[in-house]
C-alpha cells in the first residue's frame, strides 16, 4: 500500500496544452500496457488540426487510429513504425499552435507530467515515489468541525485529526473515525490466554503429547513463561520435549487390502510361472476388418478379444478355473473372470465378468466397457464384485512386455498379458516380423502343474486363432 | 411552446459545447492514463441531453447510463466534481468511488450512472412510484440506449410504469449501435416508438441532432407526463461520433457512415441557424469553446489537487454508518481470546 | 405470550408495520387479491387498500428495482418475491443496485428496502422450487440477510428490518408458515444481528438457522437421551454473522457442527466453520463438522428429498462423530 501522506498530495497540475510538447503512446483501453506504431499518417513539419488522426497504433486487440488533441505542428518522430513501446512513451515532438484568440502558452515544463510506472494499474495513485510529499499542504476539506469529545479522544489516542477523512455529515471526523485510526496503528496484540484457563495447545501437539505420555498442559506453562510468551504449544514443542517423530500416516484402506491379499498369496500359494508368445497378427487384422464397418461406439478392443480367449481356455482347462479350499481344489461351475483395473487415483480394483465363456466378442466388449465405467465412477455393483474363478491382468496398455502376476487366493490361476509388440518370429526356416503378445500363466502348484498350465496357454492360443473367423470356434 | 430566442440558443450552444469539450478532454486524459477503466463518450449526442435537461425541473429525478457525463453536467453537477470523479479523487461527485460510469448527485436528483444496460429503468419506475405515493409533482427522466430495448428489464419497466400510471419519461437515445451491434441485427422490429406505444403510452420519435427539436418535444413530453401523471416515451435518433468506449476499433461500422452523421453535428447545426438569424457571429463556436476550455482547465486542476480516499475508509458506506455520537448501550462483545469485536 | 403460526405471525407483523408508518407498503405477486401465495397477506388489501398492497405483474426485475427506487425516493417498501427461486430473476437489481448504491455514491444513496421471500425445500416441490440461497446472498456486502427460525422472530424481525437504513432480505422458510410457536405480545427488542442460544448445553455446539432450527432442536433432544448435551445456536442473521455468540459457545463446549439447508460445498456452513477455526481454534477438541444438503438438485419423491436434506438422524450422527473427534467419516446425505 502506498504511504498515506504521500498519496494525499497533489501531483503537479498541468493544463491540457502543456502536454503538447510531446505526443505520447496513448492508453487506448482498460488493460493496454504497450503499443506499436504501424504507420505515421503525417510528416514532420505538417500542421495538424485538433482531432486529426496522425498515426495508426497496433495493440494486441486491434489497430487503432490516434489523434492529436489540439492544433499543432509535427516535430520529429521519436519512435519508428514497428517499434513496441510502453504506454506513455513519447513518440513524437509537437509544437503547439496558438489557437485563434488565445495567447500562446509558454512551453510546458517537460517534467511536468510523469507517466505512472504501471499504466495498467487502474487503482494505483499517482507515483508513490513522488518526492514532493508535501506534509503541510492541507486537503481542501481539512476544515473539520469536530466535537470537543472527539478532539479529546483523538488527543488521548494520539491520532492526528487533520489527516483523517471524516465519515460524519459534511465530512466531520467522528468518534469511530478516531477509534479506527487509533486501532490501525496499535501494535498487534498477542492473544491472551483463554478465560477458562485452558492452555493453548494445537490438536497435533495434543495428539503427539498423548502418544508420548507428556502433559501438554505442563508444556503450555513452560512455553508461556519462555521467550515466546503467549505462543501456543505446537507439535514442534512436544517433539522437542522428547516425543518421538510420528510414523508415516496409515496407508489408505485400498492399499492395505491389496497388501494383505498379496502378502497372503505369496507365502500361501506355491506359484509356478509359464509364458507363451502368441502371434496375434491375424487376430488383430480380423478385428480391424470388423471394426472398420462399425461406428466408434460399437468397436471391439483387443482387450475384449483376449479375454474371450482366456474364457475359452478356462472352459477347456477347468483345472485352472476354480478355488483351493480345505486342502483341495473346487472347480467352478462357471467361468467368472476377474479383470484387474488400474484406478487413476492409484490402486487396483478387480470386478468380475460372469459367465465369460458364454459371451461372444461383442457381449464381452459390452461387459468390459460397463465394468470399467462403473469402476471409474466408483459405482460398482454387488454383482460386479462377485467372486471370480480366474483373474486376468492385462498390463499391455501400460507398456509392460510381460506380466508374471500373483494369484488372488483362493483362485488357482492368474493370466498375465503383455503389450502387443512387433517381434521376430521364426516360421520354419524363414524369419518374419510378427505382432505378438506374451501371455503368462501363474499357477497354484497345489492344484495344477506345469503341464496343465501349458495346455491352458495352448488352448488360449487356439481360441484366439479361431476367433472372429467366419466358422464358429 | 417556448419559441427559441437568442438567449435560449446561446444557452443551448454553451451547454453542448461544454459537453463536447469535456468529453474530448476526457479522451485526452484517458490516453494520458489520468482517467482509467471504462470511458464512454457522448460526442455527437449532446443535443439530447441539452434539450431534455432544459425541460426538467430541479425537483425532477434523472436516471442515466454509463454514458452520462453530459447528463450530469447539464443537470448542474459541477464540472469540478465530475472531473474529480473521473480521476477517482475524494472530491468527486461519488466520492471518487464510482468513476465514469457511476456519477451520483442526489442533491440534484441525479441518481447515477449505471453500468448494466437496462439496469436503471426499474429504479426510475421506483422513484416515480415514490413521487406518486407521496403526492409530489416531480417526474423521473430515465435515459437509456436503444440496446436496452433488448433487455427484459426494459419491457418489465415499461409495462409496470404504464400499468400503474407512473410519471416516468423514458428517454431512449437511439444511436443505432449497442456497442458493436447494429439495431437491425438485434431487433426484429426496429420501430422503437411503435413498440413503446404498444405498452400503452405516447411515444414520439425525435431528430436527436437538432437541439431545438429535442427541446420542443421534451418540453411537450415533460408537460404530458407531469399533467397526466402517466409515462411517455421519447426516441431520440442520434449518433455517437466516437467509438463505444476508448478501446473500440469500430470494425462494425463504415467510416463513411460516421462522416455522414458528422455532417449533422448538432453544434454546427445550431451555429448555422444562429448565424443565419443574425443571432451570432460565425466564430461564435470558437469563442464559446475558449470560455468552456477555461472552465475545463479549472476542473482538471481541481481534480488533480483533490486527494485520494484513505484506504482505511474502504469499509465506510457499505452500510449506513451509525453515528458514533449516539453510543450503543451494549458494551462491545469480547471474544474468548480477549480481543474485542 | 400468544401461540400462533408462522403465517399469522408475519401477517401481524405486516399489519403493525403498515399501521405504524404510512411510508410502508407491500408489493409483490399475488399479495393482494390472492391473499398471498402462502396466505400471509390475506385480508391486508381490504384493510389497507390497493395503493399500499400492490399486486405486481410477473416482473421480478422491475418490481424489485422499483422497490429500490421507491426506497431511494423516501418510501419504506416491503417487496415480496414469491420464492427465493424467483429471486434469481431480480439478481441484477439486488446485487448491482441495492447492494452497491450506497458505496458507489459514497453514501448519497441509501436503500432502506426490505425484501421478504420464501425459501427452502422439503415439500416435494422439486428442484426449481426448493432452493436455499440464503448463503449465496449472505456473500454480498451491502446486503443484510435475516433467517427467522422461530415464530417469535417471524413476528418481531420485520419491524427492526424496516427501520434499518440498508437493504434487508428476510428468508422465510416455507415449512415454518404452518408451524406453531409462542410469540411475545410486545417487541422483545433483540438486536437483529444477534444470534441466540435456543438450547443450552455443555458437550457440543450446533449452529444453525431458519428452517433447520426445529430439526436441530429435535436432534438435541434425541442426543440428550444418549447422554450428549448439545447447545443449539440460532444464527438469525446470516449477514452480519454474530461471531461473539458462536465463539463464546464453542469455547465452552469445544466441539461444533454447522447445519445448513444449502448445499454443502462452498456454502454458509463452510463460512461459519472457517470463522470458528480462525477464532477459537485452540478450544477445539474435534474438527468442525457440517451437515448440509446433498450435492444434487432436490428431487421430487419424498424419500429422495428427505435423503438429500439435513435430517434429525443426520444431525444426531454428525454430533456423535464430533464427540468422537472424527467428523470426516460421518455420513454425508445422499451417500449410504
Amino acid at each position: 500500500m502506498t504511504d498515506t501522506a504521500a498519496s494525499r498530495t497533489s501531483t503537479s497540475s498541468t493544463t491540457a496544452h502543456t502536454s503538447a510538447v510531446e505526443l505520447r503512446m496513448p492508453a487506448l483501453g482498460a488493460d493496454m500496457t504497450e503499443g506499436r506504431i504501424v504507420e505515421w499518417l503525417v510528416e514532420p513539419g505538417d500542421s495538424v488540426e485538433r482531432g486529426e488522426i496522425v498515426a495508426v497504433v497496433e495493440t494486441d486487440k486491434a489497430d487503432i487510429e490516434i489523434e492529436v488533441f489540439q492544433a499543432a505542428t509535427i516535430g520529429r518522430f521519436l519512435v519508428e513504425p514497428g517499434e513496441v513501446v510502453p504506454v506513455g512513451t513519447p513518440i513524437a515532438e509537437l509544437r503547439a499552435a496558438a489557437p485563434a484568440g488565445r495567447p500562446e502558452e509558454p512551453p510546458a515544463d517537460a517534467d511536468a507530467e510523469q507517466p505512472p510506472a504501471d499504466a495498467d494499474e487502474a487503482t494505483q495513485p499517482q507515483p508513490a515515489d513522488d518526492a514532493t510529499a508535501d506534509q503541510d499542504s492541507p486537503a481542501p476539506h481539512a476544515m473539520h468541525v469536530t466535537s470537543p469529545l472527539v478532539r479529546h479522544l483523538a488527543e488521548q489516542r494520539q491520532v492526528d485529526i487533520a489527516h483523517l477523512h471524516g465519515t460524519g455529515p459534511g465530512g466531520r471526523v467522528t468518534r469511530s473515525d478516531v477509534e479506527r485510526a487509533a486501532s490501525a496503528s496499535a501494535p498487534a496484540s498477542t492473544p491472551a490466554p483463554a478465560p477458562g484457563g485452558r492452555a493453548r495447545v494445537t490438536p497435533r501437539a495434543r495428539r503427539l503429547a498423548e502418544t508420548a505420555g507428556i502433559s501438554a498442559e505442563r508444556l503450555a506453562e513452560t512455553v508461556a513463561h519462555g521467550v515466546a510468551h503467549g505462543r501456543p504449544v505446537t507439535g514442534a514443542d512436544v517433539l522437542d520435549a522428547g516425543a518421538d517423530e510420528p510414523g508415516p500416516p496409515p496407508p489408505d484402506p485400498m492399499r492395505r487390502r491389496i497388501a494383505e491379499l498379496m502378502a497372503r498369496s505369496w507365502p500361501e500359494i506355491p506359484h509356478y510361472h509359464l509364458e507363451r508368445r502368441l502371434d496375434v497378427g491375424g487376430l488383430l487384422d480380423r478385428l480391424r476388418t470388423l471394426n472398420e464397418q462399425r461406428s466408434v461406439a460399437d468397436r471391439v478392443l483387443p482387450a475384449a478379444v483376449l479375454l474371450a480367449g482366456v474364457a475359452a481356455a478356462a472352459r477347456r482347462v477347468p483345472e485352472c478355473n476354480g478355488w483351493w479350499r480345505d486342502d483341495r481344489f473346487h472347480a467352478a461351475d462357471h467361468v467368472d473372470i476377474g479383470v484387474v483395473l488400474s484406478l487413476r487415483s492409484g490402486g487396483v480394483i478387480v470386478p468380475t465378468i460372469a459367465n465369460a465363456d458364454e459371451l461372444d466378442v461383442d457381449a464381452m466388449m459390452g461387459r468390459l466397457r460397463e465394468v470399467v465405467e462403473r469402476a471409474r465412477r466408483g459405482r460398482l455393483r454387488g454383482s460386479d464384485l462377485a467372486e471370480a474363478s480366474i483373474t486376468v491382468t492385462n498390463l499391455g496398455d501400460q507398456g509392460a512386455d510381460a506380466v508374471f502376476g500373483v494369484i488372488h487366493p483362493p483362485q488357482v490361476a492368474l493370466v498375465g498379458l503383455g503389450a502387443v509388440r512387433d517381434d521376430v518370429w521364426a516360421d520354419g526356416d524363414s524369419v518374419r516380423v510378427a505382432r505378438t503378445v506374451r501371455a503368462s500363466l501363474s499357477g497354484d502348484h497345489r492344484a495344477t502343474d506345469g503341464l496343465t498350465g501349458s495346455v491352458f496357454l495352448a488352448e488360449m492360443n487356439r481360441a484366439l486363432d479361431r476367433l472372429l473367423r467366419e466358422e464358429t470356434p | 411552446m417556448t419559441r427559441p430566442t437568442a438567449e435560449t440558443r446561446t444557452e443551448a450552444l454553451r451547454a453542448m459545447v461544454l459537453v463536447r469539450r469535456f468529453e474530448e478532454r476526457c479522451a485526452q486524459l484517458y490516453q494520458e492514463t489520468r482517467i482509467h477503466g471504462f470511458l464512454h463518450l457522448y460526442v455527437g449526442e449532446e443535443a439530447v441531453a441539452a434539450g431534455t435537461m432544459a425541460a426538467l425541473d430541479t425537483a425532477d429525478n434523472v436516471v442515466g447510463t454509463y454514458r452520462e457525463h453530459g447528463h450530469a453536467l447539464l443537470r448542474g453537477v459541477p464540472a469540478t466534481a465530475v472531473m474529480a470523479e473521473m480521476f477517482g479523487r475524494v472530491d468527486g461527485c461519488s466520492g471518487g468511488r464510482g468513476g465514469s460510469m457511476h456519477l451520483f448527485d442526489t442533491a440534484r436528483h441525479f441518481y447515477g450512472g449505471n453500468a448494466i444496460v437496462g439496469g436503471g429503468l426499474p429504479l426510475a419506475v421506483g422513484l416515480a412510484l415514490a413521487d406518486r405515493m407521496k403526492d409530489r409533482p416531480a417526474i423521473t427522466a430515465c435515459f437509456f440506449g436503444e440496446g436496452a430495448v433488448a433487455e427484459g428489464e426494459f419491457h418489465e419497466s415499461m409495462n409496470l410504469a404504464a400499468l400503474w400510471n407512473l410519471p416516468v419519461l423514458f428517454c431512449c437515445e437511439n444511436n443505432l449501435y449497442a456497442m458493436g451491434t447494429a439495431l437491425d441485427r438485434s431487433e426484429a422490429n426496429t420501430d422503437l416508438s411503435l413498440r413503446a406505444a404498444s405498452y400503452g403510452m405516447p411515444a414520439w420519435p425525435v431528430d436527436g441532432m437538432d437541439v431545438e427539436a429535442v427541446a420542443a418535444t421534451a418540453e411537450r413530453a415533460v408537460a404530458y407526463v407531469r399533467n397526466s401523471g402517466g409515462p411517455a416515451f421519447l426516441e431520440f435518433r442520434t449518433y455517437r461520433f466516437r467509438a463505444h468506449s476508448m478501446y473500440d476499433p469500430e470494425l462494425y461500422r463504415d467510416k463513411s457512415e460516421v462522416a455522414t452523421w458528422r455532417g449533422r453535428d448538432p453544434i454546427d447545426l445550431l451555429v448555422e441557424r444562429m448565424v443565419e438569424a443574425g443571432q451570432a457571429d460565425p466564430d461564435v463556436r470558437a469563442q464559446v469553446e475558449a470560455e468552456v476550455d477555461a472552465e475545463i482547465d479549472a476542473a482538471v486542476a481541481f481534480a488533480d489537487a483533490s486527494p485520494w480516499e484513505d484506504p482505511d475508509e474502504l469499509l465506510t458506506h457499505v452500510y449506513a454508518d451509525v453515528s458514533p455520537d449516539v453510543s450503543p448501550d451494549v458494551s462491545p462483545d469480547v471474544s474468548p481470546d480477549g480481543g474485542t469485536r | 405470550m400468544t401461540t400462533m403460526t408462522g403465517r399469522q405471525a408475519m401477517r401481524a407483523a405486516l399489519q403493525a408495520a403498515l399501521q405504524a408508518d404510512e411510508r410502508v407498503f407491500l408489493m409483490g405477486e399475488d399479495v393482494g387479491r390472492y391473499g398471498g401465495c402462502f396466505a400471509v397477506s390475506t385480508g391486508l388489501l381490504d384493510e389497507f387498500g390497493p395503493e399500499r398492497i400492490r399486486d405486481t405483474p410477473l416482473s421480478e426485475s422491475a418490481f424489485v428495482g422499483a422497490g429500490i427506487g421507491a426506497a431511494m425516493g423516501g418510501m419504506r417498501p416491503i417487496v415480496e418475491i414469491m420464492t427465493a427461486n424467483f429471486s434469481l430473476l431480480a439478481l441484477d437489481q439486488i446485487v448491482n443496485n441495492a447492494a452497491t448504491l450506497r458505496h458507489m455514491s459514497a453514501g448519497q444513496c441509501g436503500v432502506p428496502l426490505v425484501i421478504r421471500t420464501t425459501t427452502g425445500g422439503g415439500r416435494q416441490l422439486a428442484a426449481q422450487h426448493s432452493h436455499s440461497f440464503d448463503g449465496w446472498y449472505a456473500h454480498i456486502p451491502g446486503l443484510k440477510i435475516l433467517a427467522p427460525g422461530t415464530i417469535a422472530d417471524f413476528r418481531w424481525m420485520l419491524g427492526p428490518a424496516l427501520a434499518d437504513p440498508d437493504p434487508v432480505i428476510i428468508f422465510e422458510h416455507g415449512g415454518l408458515y404452518g408451524a406453531e410457536g409462542d410469540v411475545p405480545d410486545t417487541d422483545p427488542g433483540i438486536p437483529l444481528d444477534r444470534a441466540l442460544v435456543r438450547r443450552s448445553g455443555t458437550d457440543l455446539t450446533i449452529v444453525t438457522f431458519g428452517g433447520t432450527l426445529p430439526t436441530c432442536l429435535s436432534a438435541a433432544e434425541s442426543l440428550a437421551t444418549e447422554g450428549i448435551d448439545a447447545e443449539v445456536i440460532d444464527l438469525r442473521s446470516l449477514r452480519p454473522l454474530d461471531d461473539a455468540t458462536i465463539m463464546e459457545s464453542v469455547a465452552r463446549t469445544h466441539r461444533a457442527i454447522v447445519v445448513d439447508e444449502g448445499w454443502r460445498s462452498v456454502g454458509l456452513s463452510g463460512e461459519v466453520a472457517a470463522r470458528i477455526v480462525e477464532q477459537v481454534f485452540y478450544e477445539l477438541d474435534a474438527p468442525v463438522g457440517r451437515v448440509a444438503s446433498a450435492e444434487a438438485p432436490l428431487p421430487y419423491p419424498r424419500h429422495l428429498e428427505q435423503a438429500a436434506l439435513p435430517s434429525v438422524d443426520g444431525v444426531v450422527e454428525a454430533a456423535r462423530a464430533a464427540m468422537q473427534g472424527d467428523v470426516a467419516r460421518m455420513a454425508i446425505p445422499g451417500r449410504r
